[in-house]
C-alpha cells in the first residue's frame, strides 16, 4: 500500500543519510562535499546532488574524484560540521552565511543568482480588509515571518520594523495574543503557510521575498487580490557560494572560476537545476560588513 | 388403423414412465444445480465485495491513523503546507472523494485546496462525514466510497480530526473484475454440468430401452406363445396343447384356452359329422362326396386309374314308404346303405386294394352315389351293378313288411365318359333316368347319345315359350279317311316344331317333356285356337270338315284351362265344324269328377269327346257310358295286330262294345290295305293311317277338302 511505500521511502531516505554520513567519516581528499541546511532534503539533495558531481568532475585536476551533498537540520549543525573540517563547500542565503563566516573559517566565494534572481527584497504585506496601512499599525498585531534563519523574510524585515521604532515579541503560537505596545510575531515555517495564515487571519501581515510574491503557485491570485503591501525592501543579493578551509586555495580559486564560468547554456542543464540559479556573480562591495551587521542583529534578538 | 403388440405397447409404456422420471430427476437436477450454481456465484461475489470492503476499511483506517500521527503537530501549528503534505500523501493512496482536517468545533482547518477554501467552515451534520466528538476512528465502505475519520490527538488529549473519503475505483474494479471471474468460472462449470447431465440423460436412455424392451418381452412373450398356438390352431386346427407352467393369469388363460379348444374340437367334429354326413344311414352326405370326388378324381388323375360313378336310385321308395311306413323305408334305407358300403369295399379291396378310395354316400331321398376306382374293363362295374340290384332283390323282412327293393343304377366312368366331375355326375344320373324309363331293376352305363337327348329335352323345355311367340311351331292335319276311302271326312290337328338348330321336332318328343308344367296348358291353348281359326278358315270356303285336337290330360285336371278351351269353342263356332277332344283314358281316369265337369263345359259348346289310343288304359265301361263318350280310337297296336283271316277277339270286342253302346269308331295307324279290309269288315267308322295320308299341311288338307265329298258324322 501507499502508507507503506512512504514509509520504505523514508526508510530508504534515512539509509542514504546514514550512509553518506559513512561516507564522509570514511572521505578522503577525493570528495567535494557540497552543504546546505535543509527542511526539505529530498527536494535539496535532489536540487544540490548534480552541482556536486558536475563540480567534482571540473575540480578533478584539484584531486576530487566525486562529489557529495550534505544536508543539515539547523544552522548550528552545519557550523559543527564545518569546524569538523566535513565541508568544502556551502549554498545559503546572507543570515546563514553570516553566521558562518563569523562562527567558523568560512569564506563567501561568489554571489548565486538563485531562483532565476539576481537579487531580492522583502514584501511585508497584509490583508486588505485587516485596517492596516503602515508598519506602526501593526503595533498590537502579529506578523509571520518564515524561519529565523530567513534573510529576506525575518532578517530584513525584523530590522525594518524595528528601524520603525516598534518592539517586536515572538509570540508562542498564532493563538497568543501580543500587548497592545509591541508587535508580536510568529514563523509560518515556510512561504505557503505565511501567505495562508495572513489570508485566513490567523496572523495579521505576512512577510515574503518578492521572488515568492510574484509566483502565483506561493500567492495564488484569489489570495494576493486580497493582500496589500506594506512594505518593500531595498533589493538585497539572492544567495552565496561558501568555502571552507578544507578546500584548498588552489582548488577555492578553480572552484570560483569554474562556477563564475557557467552560464545556463553551458552547464548542460546543471545550473537550471541547482535551485533554479541562471548564474554566479562576484561578490558586491560592502558585503562583509552587511553580513556582520546581519549577524550582530541575530545575537542580539536571540538574547533577548 | 395400425395395431402395435402387447409387447411393444408394454415396452413402450415402461420406458415412456422411466424417461419420464428419469426426465423429471435430471431436471429437477439442472434446476437445482442452477440455483445453486447462481446462490454460489452470489455468495462467492458478496465475499469478494465484503472482503475486499474490509480490507480498504482496514487499510484505510491504518492510512487515517497514520495520517493523523502526522497531523498532530501541523494542526497545532496551522501549517497548512505540512497538513497539504499530508494530504497530498492521501491523495496518493486513492482517489480522495474530499478530506476535511477540522478543530475541536468542527471548523476546517484544511479541506486540501490551496486556497483553504472551506477554512473555518462549520461542518454541518448535513456534511458527507458524521463525526464522532468521542475520538474514536471509524471507518465506512458506502457506495464505492470509503468514508473515514480519525482523530488528531496528541498524548490523549484530543484537539481535532481529519474525515475523508477515498474511492478505491481499482479495488471497485477489481471486485467487478473477480465476480465477472467468477461468474466466468461458473458458467464453465454450468457448461460441464450441462454436457454431464445430457450425457447421463443419454446414459439413462440407453438403459431404460433395452430394460423396457427385455422386461415387456419377457412379460408377454407367454402371452405370445398363446397367441402363437392360438396362430396354429386356427391355422392348422387339431390339438394343440397350451402348455404352461405357472399358475399366474397367463396360466389360467392357458387352462381356459385348452379348455375351450377341447370344446371347439368336440364341437368341430360334431359339426364336421352334421355337415358331412348323412344322419340316418351314416354314409357321407352330397357336400362331403363332392369333396372326397375331387381327392378321388386327383388321385386317379395321378395314378392314371379309373373310377366309376354309380347313381342308385330305389325303385318305388314312396310306395314303401307309404304302404309299410316311414320307419320300415328307414331301415330300408339304411340297409341299403349298409350293403352299398361292404359291397363297394368288397369291390374295392378284390379290384384295386385301396380301399379308402371307395365312396358311397347318400344325395338325400332315396338316392345313393357310389365312386368306385378299378382297374381294367368297364363290365366289371356292371357286373357289380348287376350284384348289387340281385341282392337287392332279394326279400327282406323289415319290421314285418316283406319288402322285395330294385335299384335303378346309371353308370359313368371316368376317364371314359370324361374327367368333369360335375359332368360325370350328370351322365350318371341321365343313364339312372335312362335305367328307370325302361321301368327300373335295370342297370344303365351312360352313352354320349343320351347327353345328346338331355340336351334336346332342355332346349325343348327352355326355348318353347320363345317357339310359341316366333311361329316356329304349326299345325299338320292327318286325314280322316271315309271307310271306303272315297274321301276325306277331317283331320287330327297334329302340333310340329321347326327348331331352328334341331330342325323338326315332332309331339311325342317334346309333348311329354312338357307335362305337368305351366307350358303344356299354354301349348294346347295355342293349338285349340289354332284349329279353330282353320276350322273358320274351312267354313269360309264351305267345307264341311271334322277336326280333333289332342288335349293333355295335366289340362284336363287344370279347371281354368278347361274353362279357357270352353271360351275359345264357343267364340269361334261355326255350322259346317265339327270339333273332336282326343283324351286318353289314363287322363281321364285320374280325376273321373273333374274329367266329367270338363266335358260337360266342353259338350256344351257343341264339342264332341274322343277316347284316344282306346285299350290301352285302364279304364270302365261304365264310365264310357256315363261319359257320353263321342268317338273311340282304337289303339294303333290292336290295328297292327290284326292280320288278314285271323280273328282278334279283343279288337272285335271293342268294336262290338262302341255299337253296343252307340259310340263311332276311328281305326288309327292303318298302314296297309288289309288292315283297313279289316277295321272296315269290323265295323270302323272312319278310318285313319300312314297308308291313306300322312299328316299335311293345312293348304293340302284343304285342297283334299275340297275334291272329296263332304261327309257329315
Amino acid at each position: 500500500m501507499r502508507l507503506q511505500q512512504v514509509n520504505i521511502i523514508k526508510l530508504l531516505w534515512f539509509g542514504m543519510v546514514a550512509l553518506s554520513a559513512l561516507a564522509t567519516f570514511a572521505s578522503d581528499a577525493n570528495t567535494l562535499v557540497l552543504a546546505q541546511i535543509s527542511e526539505r532534503p529530498k527536494k535539496d539533495f535532489k536540487e544540490l546532488r548534480p552541482m556536486a558531481a558536475y563540480m567534482a568532475e571540473k575540480l578533478a585536476s584539484v584531486g576530487f574524484t566525486q562529489g557529495q551533498v550534505k544536508l543539515f537540520n539547523n544552522i548550528d549543525d552545519l557550523v559543527a560540521a564545518v569546524k569538523r573540517g566535513e565541508v568544502h563547500w556551502i549554498s545559503e542565503t546572507a543570515k546563514t552565511a553570516s553566521v558562518l563566516i563569523n562562527q567558523t573559517d568560512a569564506k563567501l566565494l561568489v554571489n548565486k543568482w538563485k531562483n532565476g534572481q539576481h537579487s531580492y527584497a522583502s514584501i511585508i504585506y497584509a490583508r486588505k480588509d485587516s485596517g492596516i496601512n503602515t508598519l506602526s499599525d501593526l503595533k498590537g498585531k502579529v506578523i509571520a515571518f518564515e524561519n529565523k534563519d530567513s534573510f529576506s523574510s525575518y532578517f530584513l524585515p525584523r530590522v525594518l520594523i524595528e528601524e520603525r521604532g516598534l518592539t517586536l515579541r515572538h509570540m508562542a503560537d498564532v493563538r497568543v495574543k501580543p500587548s497592545a505596545e509591541e508587535v508580536g510575531y510568529v514563523f509560518s515555517r515556510n512561504e505557503k503557510n505565511n501567505v495562508l495564515w495572513t489570508a485566513k487571519r490567523l496572523v495579521d501581515a505576512g512577510v515574503i521575498n518578492d521572488g515568492d510574491w510574484e509566483n502565483t503557485d506561493r500567492v495564488p491570485k484569489n489570495i494576493k487580490a486580497q493582500f496589500k503591501i506594506l512594505l518593500s525592501s531595498p533589493q538585497f543579493p539572492r544567495s552565496y557560494e561558501i568555502t571552507t578551509p578544507m578546500l584548498s586555495p588552489k582548488a577555492t580559486k578553480l572552484l570560483k572560476a569554474t562556477l563564475l564560468s557557467m552560464t545556463v547554456e553551458n552547464s548542460n542543464g546543471v545550473l537550471a537545476r541547482y535551485e533554479n540559479s541562471i548564474g554566479f556573480g562576484e561578490l558586491p562591495k560592502g558585503y562583509e560588513k552587511q553580513l556582520n551587521d546581519i549577524y550582530q542583529r541575530s545575537l542580539a534578538w536571540v538574547k533577548q | 388403423m395400425i395395431r402395435f403388440s402387447m409387447s411393444f405397447r408394454l415396452g413402450l409404456v415402461i420406458a415412456a414412465t422411466s424417461m419420464a422420471v428419469a426426465a423429471l430427476i435430471l431436471f429437477s437436477l439442472v434446476i437445482f444445480s442452477k440455483k445453486i450454481n447462481q446462490d454460489l456465484v452470489q455468495a462467492g461475489q458478496q465475499q469478494i465485495e465484503h472482503a475486499v470492503s474490509a480490507q480498504l476499511i482496514r487499510d484505510a483506517r491504518v492510512l487515517a491513523a497514520t495520517l493523523s500521527d502526522n497531523l498532530t503537530k501541523p494542526l497545532y501549528n496551522f501549517d497548512f503546507s505540512a497538513m497539504k503534505q499530508v494530504i497530498e500523501e492521501l491523495a496518493n493512496s486513492g482517489e480522495l472523494d474530499y478530506v476535511y482536517i477540522y478543530d475541536l468545533n468542527y471548523r476546517v482547518v484544511h479541506d486540501g485546496s490551496a486556497e483553504l477554501v472551506s477554512f473555518g467552515a462549520l461542518l454541518s451534520s448535513q456534511d458527507k462525514v458524521k463525526l464522532v466528538p468521542n475520538g474514536q476512528s471509524q471507518a465506512k465502505h458506502i457506495a464505492q466510497i470509503v468514508h473515514v475519520t480519525e482523530p488528531i490527538e496528541s498524548k490523549g488529549v484530543v484537539f481535532g480530526g481529519i474525515s475523508f473519503g477515498l474511492k478505491f475505483s481499482k479495488a471497485e474494479q477489481d471486485i467487478l473484475r473477480y465476480q465477472q471471474d467468477i461468474k466466468k468460472y461458473n458458467d464453465a462449470i454450468s457448461e460441464q454440468y450441462r454436457l454431464f447431465f445430457i450425457l447421463l440423460a443419454v446414459f439413462v436412455l440407453l438403459l431404460i430401452v433395452p430394460i423396457a424392451y427385455f422386461s415387456s418381452r419377457s412379460l408377454t412373450r407367454p402371452l405370445s406363445h398363446l397367441v402363437r398356438n392360438s396362430h396354429e390352431i386356427i391355422k392348422h386346427g387339431g390339438n394343440i396343447v397350451f402348455s404352461h407352467h405357472r399358475d399366474d393369469e397367463v396360466g389360467q388363460l392357458a387352462d381356459a384356452l385348452n379348455e375351450m379348444t377341447a370344446r371347439l374340437n368336440t364341437s368341430h367334429q360334431q359339426m364336421t359329422r352334421i355337415a358331412y354326413q348323412d344322419e340316418l344311414t351314416n354314409l357321407s352326405n352330397r357336400r362331403h362326396f363332392n369333396l372326397e370326388l375331387i381327392k378321388l378324381r386327383e388321385w386317379a388323375s395321378n395314378e392314371q386309374c379309373c373310377f366309376a360313378l354309380l347313381l342308385i336310385d330305389l325303385d318305388k321308395f314312396k310306395q314303401v314308404n307309404d304302404t309299410a311306413g316311414h320307419d320300415v323305408g328307414d331301415l330300408l334305407l339304411q340297409l341299403m346303405a349298409k350293403r352299398l358300403s361292404q359291397q363297394a369295399n368288397d369291390f374295392s379291396m378284390q379290384h384295386t386294394g385301396l380301399e379308402q378310395h371307395c365312396l358311397v354316400a347318400r344325395l338325400g331321398g332315396d338316392e345313393f352315389v357310389v365312386a368306385l376306382p378299378y382297374v381294367g374293363c368297364d363290365s366289371v362295374v356292371t357286373d357289380f351293378a348287376q350284384q348289387l340290384n340281385q341282392s337287392m332283390q332279394q326279400p327282406m323282412n323289415l319290421k314285418g313288411s316283406n319288402i322285395k327293393a330294385s335299384l335303378s343304377i346309371g353308370i359313368s366312368l371316368y376317364p371314359l365318359h370324361g374327367k368333369d366331375i360335375t359332368e360325370l355326375l350328370k351322365d350318371a344320373d341321365l343313364a339312372m333316368y335312362e335305367a328307370k324309363k325302361a321301368g327300373g331293376g335295370a342297370v344303365q352305363q351312360f352313352n354320349f347319345s343320351m347327353r345328346e337327348e338331355y340336351r334336346l329335352n332342355y332346349v325343348i323345355r327352355n326355348e318353347l315359350q320363345s317357339a310359341l311367340e316366333n311361329n316356329q311351331l304349326y299345325i299338320d292335319y292327318q286325314p280322316f279317311y271315309s271307310v271306303d276311302q272315297s274321301h276325306f271326312i277331317g283331320a287330327e290337328a297334329l302340333i310340329r316344331w321347326q327348331h331352328p338348330e334341331y330342325g323338326l321336332i315332332m309331339p311325342e318328343q317334346f309333348v311329354e317333356l312338357l307335362e305337368g308344367s305351366e307350358l303344356i296348358h299354354q301349348l294346347t291353348l295355342w293349338v285349340v285356337q289354332k284349329v279353330l281359326q282353320d276350322s273358320d278358315t274351312l267354313a269360309q270356303l264351305g267345307i264341311n270338315h271334322l277336326l280333333s285336337i289332342n288335349i293333355s290330360s295335366s289340362c284336363v285336371a287344370d279347371n281354368r284351362v278347361c274353362q279357357d278351351i270352353a271360351k275359345l269353342l264357343k267364340d269361334n263356332q261355326n255350322e259346317l265344324q265339327t270339333i273332336g277332344l282326343e283324351l286318353t283314358e289314363t287322363g281321364m281316369m285320374s280325376d273321373f269328377e273333374q274329367c266329367r265337369r270338363a266335358m260337360s263345359l266342353w259338350k256344351e259348346q257343341g264339342a264332341q269327346i274322343w277316347i284316344d289310343d282306346f285299350g290301352t288304359g285302364y279304364s270302365s265301361l261304365s264310365y264310357l257310358h256315363e261319359l257320353a263318350i263321342d268317338v273311340l280310337k282304337v289303339d294303333r297296336s290292336f290295328i297292327a295286330s290284326l292280320k288278314p283271316d285271323v280273328a282278334n277277339p279283343v279288337v272285335m270286342s271293342i268294336f262290338a262294345l262302341a255299337k253296343a253302346l252307340g259310340i263311332e269308331v276311328i281305326a288309327e295307324g292303318i298302314e296297309q290295305e288289309q288292315q283297313a279290309q279289316a277295321v272296315v269288315a269290323l265295323g270302323a267308322d272312319i278310318l285313319q293311317g300312314f297308308m291313306l295320308a300322312k299328316p299335311m299341311s293345312l293348304k293340302d288338307f284343304i285342297q283334299k277338302m275340297e275334291l272329296s265329298d263332304h261327309v257329315q258324322i
